[in-house]
């Protein structure tokens, strides 16, 4: 089963992923309510996939990003963005993450961007 | 009622000893000319001005339905800061004469027993042992809380 | 939204939204106080911009289109004042909890959001959001092209080229300022903008520029300036009685009094603030009540530009507040409008709480008044006397103390806060047509002049304005009722004479009276036996400690020249006490 680690500050975003994930197979481990503690978990759960969000306190998105990647250069993320984000939109993809989802996302967006993450 | 020990000013009232601790303590000024404000119970002698401020004061051998005193140049005020409603207020106290600041043990302090009839009882958080005195810890916060002040200050609350 | 989810899991959803949107709203209502605090503190802004943003996110999971809409302008509001292009001032800060507050509305009621009246509501609203913003933007924008202008006047640039860039920033750079435009159009060095925005600091500096001071500085100045009036007072008559001859002093002296006058006046304007904040607080609270009791009144307050002490605005709100929430509750019945206004008018500021309801039924307050004992049954008691039986204490009892009345708080509270400030409540009531409620408080209570009066043996202060006249009463003026001096003839007015034992609580025996002092209050005159008038100064009042404040003949305290602390003499309480 692959493991997902949710790093969003929303307690809605959390139970919105594992209700678009797990249906098909996913383990949602756990939920980092911002980035400093998503590097945290990271290190503790190893999750194959990890869904970002943008916005939050202590360490943003873009920073978090910056961390996971410097901890493994090939860490798999999906970014979850609201709209307005452009100019964070194109620094995330300058760091190099290649799947966006936004909010509000339907479950079968997520489901095809964590596939297409995994599958390459 | 807490035993509070550590250092305390100590005063006479008539031939007795009493103690206040000193981080009550704000200031001591000789007597000095107070306003009476009438309406008041007998025991408050009325308001001074303190730099500026209006303090209203108590003389405490009234309070403890002692005979009153005439007052004499040993005769002073202490101005204490009670707790009233979260706030610090000064307040002044007539005394017949201040005699020092002592430290008082824990062990040196024994508890006071009902006094019965006598009034003070209600204000004593114990009795000290000092050289061969005894002294009489006081609650000030007590004695400023059975008066009128506390019938006002709860209206206040209203 | 998927076809698999049901009509369950959208129910969940929606109270998982309503749940997190309501942590976020108490966010903000938080942080927008801290706002109002310290409008740059960069935490707080974007701590508000998360909340907005992340309620917005949510809000498309769950169809919530309307506070999609309302977070997502408010957001962009935040987000400029994060980027400092807008600042964080009282209105935008009310337009912030505004749209907090519709939110709130809509996470409380969610068919609400459907409903037109509602949403025209909202549109309003963001209206006013999108054109503040759009002020704030040209307000920086003016600031901006000064910086042209300055680039001008530097020689760096010619007025075609600050046109060129002004076109440029509103087609191609719209997110940049002119300088930054300027340089990368290479017109300019950077360091020919970095000395013009110096510049255009200078310049600034020397217009409007404010501090911020402690409040207990500015009370100090006050109370010392209080005390410089005294001194000054002594000064005059010692001086003035020794040197009449002198015109060289005297002229001097009308200097430094003038001076000093003038000081005073601008001491106590240090301490005015307008009533603004104070009726803005008001609205909220006048606003949720009509919402609560679901009455369609219409509320408004003017005159909030005047200005007030500022001990005295704190002292107002509780009063002022019952006075609206009692008008809402009680004075309208189901529609109908509530008004409050504020203005200046001869040396008192007159705080008016006027509706047009149903007014004071007089007939059920008499009744009141007879059933609780508070009036005297044989007495006839004209309508006026019996609207203000309301203010009587006892009359409003805790049967209605619930959220609406506030806590039982009577009107006699209000009256008595009200004059602790040194001000009077009075009532205009006309049933059927609605009741008016004027507070009247005087603008400098803090210096006053007043006579200083021997009373048996005590000073005492009475204030000048009250004083009609002093005299030395002939034998045959005096009219005594049953063996006690009651009465004093004065011209052809009888006037009833102060009771020193009722005021005082003294024993029944008093002195002869030496001199009188005649009072007025509204044409009404009472007469205080003195025995002597001991002279008129300038006085600084402090109010009266709460230890005292049940005393009704007082209504205050100085410290006189002497350094002694003198009572003064409460009159608006004197004049209800029954005569001797």
């Amino acid at each position: 089963m692959a493991k997902v680690l949710v790093i969003d500050d929303s307690p809605f975003i959390f139970k919105a992923v594992k209700k678009a994930l797990e249906p098909h197979g996913f383990e949602v481990v756990d939920n980092a309510p911002n980035g400093q503690i998503g590097l945290e978990m990271y290190d503790k759960y190893s999750p194959d996939v990890i869904t970002l969000d943008v916005t939050m306190p202590v360490m943003d998105g873009i920073e978090t990003a910056k961390g996971l990647f410097g901890k493994n250069p090939n860490v798999k993320i999906v970014m979850l963005s609201a709209m307005g984000d452009d100019v964070l939109m194109n620094e995330a993809k300058g760091l190099g993450i290649k799947q966006f989802v936004s909010k509000p996302f339907k479950p079968e967006d997520l489901l095809q961007s964590v596939n297409s993450l995994l599958g390459s | 009622m807490q035993i509070q020990d550590g250092k305390h000013l100590t005063f006479c009232l008539g031939k007795e000893d009493y103690g206040i601790p000193i981080l009550q303590v704000r200031e001591i000024i000789g007597m000095m000319d107070i306003t009476h404000v009438p309406k008041t119970p007998s025991y408050i002698k009325g308001v001074i001005n303190l730099r500026g401020k209006i303090i209203p004061i108590m003389d405490l051998r009234l309070k403890f339905n002692m005979n009153p005193a005439e007052y004499t140049e040993r005769t002073c005020i202490i101005v204490v800061e009670v707790n009233v409603n979260q706030i610090k207020k000064p307040m002044g106290l007539v005394v017949d004469m201040v005699s020092e600041v002592v430290n008082i043990d824990k062990d040196e302090i024994e508890e006071a027993l009902d006094y019965g009839a006598k009034v003070e009882g209600d204000f004593l958080t114990g009795l000290g042992k000092v050289k061969d005195k005894v002294v009489m810890l006081l609650e000030i916060e007590k004695i400023f809380d059975n008066n009128d002040f506390s019938i006002v200050f709860e209206e206040a609350k209203v | 939204m998927n076809n698999e989810m049901n009509i369950e899991e959208n129910n969940e959803f929606l109270e998982d939204f309503i749940l997190e949107a309501n942590e976020h709203i108490e966010n903000i209502e938080m942080k927008v106080l801290e706002l109002e605090k310290d409008p740059d503190d960069e935490e707080t802004v974007h701590s508000l911009f998360r909340s907005f943003h992340t309620i917005k996110g949510l809000a498309g999971f769950v169809e919530q289109e309307l506070v999609g809409s309302i977070a997502h302008k408010t957001e962009t509001l935040l987000d400029g004042c994060r980027k400092k292009t807008i600042k964080a001032d009282k209105d935008i800060i009310d337009l912030i909890l505004i749209s907090s507050d519709y939110i709130k509305k809509i996470c409380e009621n969610i068919p609400i959001a459907n409903d037109p009246a509602f949403i025209s509501e909202t549109d309003e609203h963001l209206q006013k959001v999108a054109s503040a913003e759009e002020k704030a933007k040209n307000n920086l924008k003016t600031a901006d092209s000064k910086i042209g202008e300055i680039l001008v006047e530097d020689k760096k640039l010619k007025p075609e080229e600050v046109e060129e860039i002004i076109e440029k920033q509103k087609t191609e750079y719209p997110d940049l300022k002119f300088g930054e435009i300027a340089i990368k159009e290479k017109k300019v060095e950077a360091k020919d903008v970095l000395n013009a925005v110096r510049t255009q600091q200078t310049k600034s500096n020397v217009s409007e520029d404010y501090m911020r001071i402690s409040t207990e500085k500015v009370n100090t100045l006050v109370d010392m300036v209080g005390e410089l009036i005294i001194t000054q007072s002594l000064i005059e008559q010692q001086a003035l009685s020794k040197c009449d001859a002198d015109n060289v002093f005297l002229t001097n002296f009308n200097r430094m009094t003038r001076i000093t006058r003038d000081l005073q006046n601008l001491a106590m304007f240090l301490r005015m603030v307008p009533l603004k904040s104070t009726f803005q607080k008001i609205s909220r609270i006048a606003r949720d009540t009509i919402n609560e009791l679901g009455k369609d009144i219409d509320f408004s307050t003017t005159g909030d530009e005047t200005e007030i002490d500022r001990m005295v605005t704190e002292k107002l709100l509780d009063p002022l507040v019952h006075l609206v929430k009692n008008a809402i509750s009680h004075g309208i019945e189901s529609k109908g409008t509530v008004k409050v206004t504020a203005y200046n008018k001869r040396g008192s500021i007159y705080i008016e709480v006027i509706d047009d309801g149903q007014g004071i039924n007089t007939e059920k307050v008499y009744k009141k008044a007879l059933e609780k004992g508070l009036i005297d049954p044989d007495k006839e008691y004209t309508e006026r006397e019996i609207q203000e039986f309301i203010m009587l204490p006892g009359f409003s009892t805790v049967e209605v103390a619930n959220n609406i009345s506030g806590r039982g708080v009577g009107m006699d509270v209000v009256r008595t806060e009200v004059q602790k400030i040194g001000g009077k409540v009075e009532i205009n009531s006309e049933k059927g047509k609605g009741s008016t409620f004027i507070l009247k408080i005087p603008v400098n209570h803090a210096i006053m002049n007043g006579t200083v009066v021997d009373i048996e043996g005590s000073n005492y202060i009475i204030p000048t304005l009250n004083i009609k006249q002093i005299i030395q009463p002939k034998e045959d003026q005096w009219v005594s009722v049953q063996g006690t001096l009651s009465r004093i003839k004065v011209r052809q007015e009888i006037i009833p004479i102060i009771s020193l034992s009722d005021l005082f609580g003294m024993s029944k025996e008093h002195e002869d009276p030496q001199l009188v002092v005649i009072l007025e209050l509204e044409q009404k005159y009472r007469a205080l036996p003195v025995r002597n008038v001991i002279g008129r100064q300038e006085i600084v009042v402090k109010p009266v400690g709460e230890e005292f404040s049940q005393l009704g003949f007082v209504s205050g305290m100085s410290i006189l020249g002497d350094g002694k602390v003198s009572l003064i003499l409460d009159i608006d309480n004197i004049f209800k006490v029954k005569g001797a």
